[in-house]
C-alpha cells in the first residue's frame, strides 16, 4: 500500500500559553480534508507547521514518504493561501502568480507559461492579469492568491479560511472554483474553515481541533456520527439547518 | 546604511539570546552626549585599537576616515530604529507565502521584505543622512576640526564663527537649513504617497 501523502506523528508545538499536542494526522493524495475548530484552537499554527513555517517542538512530519520535520518551506513544495489574499502589493496579478516560478528561475519557461495560461483561464482572471492588487476586488484577489499557490504544481495545498472574508455570492463562486481545482489538479487539500457549506460541498475528510488537540478525524460522515458529533455540529451547524449549515 | 539594515532586520525578525542587551547597546549613542561618544571613540581608536589598525594601514583619529566612523557611529542607532519600524510594519505572512513559493530566506528579504519596507527605508535613510550632516560633537572629538581636512559643514560653521567670519558661517548654516527643509519636505511627499497607497492595499474585504 502506498504511504499517505502527508503524515503527522505525535506533533507538538508550544508558545507561551498555547500548545498543539499529540497531533496525529494522515492525508492521502487527492484527499479534500476540512479542518474545523473554534477560533484559537490552532488551525493556522497546524497549517504553518505542515508548510514548514514553524518547527515542531516534538513529533515527526512525513511528506511524500520522507521525513520533512526539519526541512525548510522552500524545499517542501506545499502550496499555501491565507484568509487575506496577501498578494504582494508591488507586483501585478500576473507577477504575483508567477512569483514562485521566477523564484526558481523558470519565469520564461514555456511549460510554466502554458500552465499559467491554463490556470488563469480556469480561474477566470484573464482580464485582470496586469492589474495591481489594489485595483482588484476581494474575490479577484482570492482567485489570484489561489492561482499563485497552485501554479508550482505542489501535490498538497493548505488553505487557511480562504473564503471567510468574501460575501456569500463570491464565496459560492470561489467554492466551485476550489472544487474544480481539486478535481482538475488532483491535489490533496487541507482547508481550514468555519463554514458548514464548505465542509458539505467540498470535504471528503474532516479534522476537528479543540484547544490544540485533535478531537476527531476521519470521513466526514464518520466524524459527524462519532462521539464528538455535538462538538463538530456546534462548529459547522446542524444538517439541513439553512445557510451555512451542514 | 547596510549595517543599519542588517541590525534592524535581525532585531525585527530574529529572536536570539541577548537581543534586549544588543537593542539597548544600539540605543546608547542616542542618549549619550555626542561629546562623550566622541571621547569613547577617541579612546577606542587611539590607545586601544590605534596601533593594530595602523598596522593594516587604517588611521582613524584626526583623519577624514574618522569623520566617516563618527558619523556612522552616531547615525547607526537612529537608522536602525527607523529601519526596524519599517521591517516590523511588513506582515510576516507575506514572507511566509514567499517561502512556500520556493524563496530562501535571503531571496525573501530581497524580493519581498525590502520592496515592502521601501518607503520606511527611504525615510530612514534620508533622516539618518540629514542627522549625520549636522553631527558635530563626536566628529570633532574623533576627527578633529581641521580646515580642508576634516571640515564638515557643521565644523565649518564652528570654525568660521570662532574666527569671526560671520558671513561664511551664516552661509553654511543657511545651506544646512535648506538641506534639512528639503529632506523634510521630500519625506512629507513620500509619506503622503505611502498613506494613499496603504488606503488601497488593505485586506481582501477592503474592496468587495
Amino acid at each position: 500500500m502506498a504511504p499517505p501523502l502527508l503524515e503527522l506523528r505525535s506533533v507538538g508545538w508550544s508558545c507561551r500559553s498555547f500548545a498543539l499536542r499529540d497531533i496525529d494526522l494522515s492525508l492521502g493524495a487527492g484527499d479534500y480534508a476540512c479542518l474545523v475548530g473554534p477560533t484559537g484552537s490552532g488551525k493556522t499554527v497546524l497549517l504553518e507547521l505542515i508548510a514548514g513555517l514553524r518547527r515542531p517542538g516534538s513529533g515527526t512530519i512525513l511528506y511524500r514518504g520522507d521525513d520533512a520535520t526539519s526541512s525548510p518551506p522552500e524545499e517542501r513544495s506545499i502550496g499555501f493561501s491565507y484568509q487575506d489574499s496577501l498578494l504582494f502589493p508591488f507586483l501585478s496579478a500576473r507577477e504575483n502568480i508567477l512569483f514562485g516560478a521566477r523564484a526558481r528561475g523558470l519565469g520564461a519557461d514555456e511549460k510554466v507559461m502554458r500552465r499559467y495560461r491554463g490556470i488563469v483561464e480556469a480561474l477566470g482572471i484573464g482580464d485582470i492579469q496586469d492589474r495591481r492588487p489594489r485595483f482588484l476586488s476581494g474575490g479577484e484577489r482570492q482567485r489570484v492568491s489561489l492561482a499563485r499557490a497552485i501554479l508550482p504544481g505542489s501535490p498538497l495545498l493548505l488553505l487557511d479560511e480562504p473564503l471567510a472574508s468574501l460575501d456569500r455570492p463570491r464565496r459560492i463562486a470561489l467554492r466551485e472554483v476550489l472544487a474544480e481545482v481539486h478535481r482538475r489538479e488532483g491535489v490533496a487539500i487541507l482547508h481550514a474553515t468555519h463554514d458548514g457549506e464548505e465542509v458539505r460541498e467540498l470535504a471528503t475528510k474532516l479534522v476537528a481541533l479543540r484547544a490544540g488537540r485533535i478531537a476527531s478525524q476521519g470521513g466526514t460522515e464518520e466524524v459527524l456520527a462519532g462521539s464528538e458529533r455535538e462538538f463538530v455540529l456546534g462548529l459547522v451547524g446542524p444538517a439541513g439547518g439553512g445557510a451555512g449549515a451542514l | 546604511m547596510l549595517t543599519g539594515l542588517a541590525c534592524a532586520y535581525a532585531l525585527a525578525r530574529v529572536d536570539f539570546p541577548g537581543k534586549l542587551l544588543v537593542d539597548t547597546i544600539l540605543d546608547f549613542p542616542i542618549v549619550l552626549p555626542p561629546l562623550v561618544s566622541g571621547v569613547a571613540l577617541l579612546i577606542f581608536f587611539g590607545p586601544v585599537m590605534g596601533n593594530a589598525l595602523a598596522s593594516v594601514g587604517l588611521r582613524v583619529v584626526f583623519t577624514p576616515l574618522g569623520v566617516v566612523v563618527a558619523q556612522w557611529f552616531m547615525t547607526l542607532p537612529f537608522a536602525t530604529r527607523l529601519f526596524r519600524e519599517a521591517f516590523e510594519a511588513v506582515d510576516p505572512r507575506y514572507e511566509n507565502i514567499a517561502r512556500t513559493l520556493g524563496c530562501g530566506p535571503f531571496g525573501v528579504f530581497l524580493k519581498v521584505t525590502l520592496p515592502m519596507a521601501r518607503r520606511g527605508i527611504a525615510s530612514g535613510t534620508a533622516l539618518a543622512w540629514a542627522r549625520s550632516v549636522g553631527e558635530f560633537g563626536a566628529t570633532a572629538m574623533l576627527a578633529g576640526v581641521t580646515r580642508m581636512k576634516t571640515e564638515t559643514m557643521a565644523a565649518a560653521v564652528f570654525l568660521n564663527m570662532s574666527i569671526g567670519e560671520l558671513d561664511i558661517a551664516v552661509a553654511v548654516s543657511a545651506m544646512l537649513m535648506a538641506t534639512a527643509m528639503a529632506v523634510l519636505l521630500g519625506l512629507r511627499v513620500l509619506w503622503a504617497r505611502g498613506e494613499r497607497d496603504a488606503d488601497t492595499e488593505g485586506p481582501a474585504e477592503a474592496v468587495p
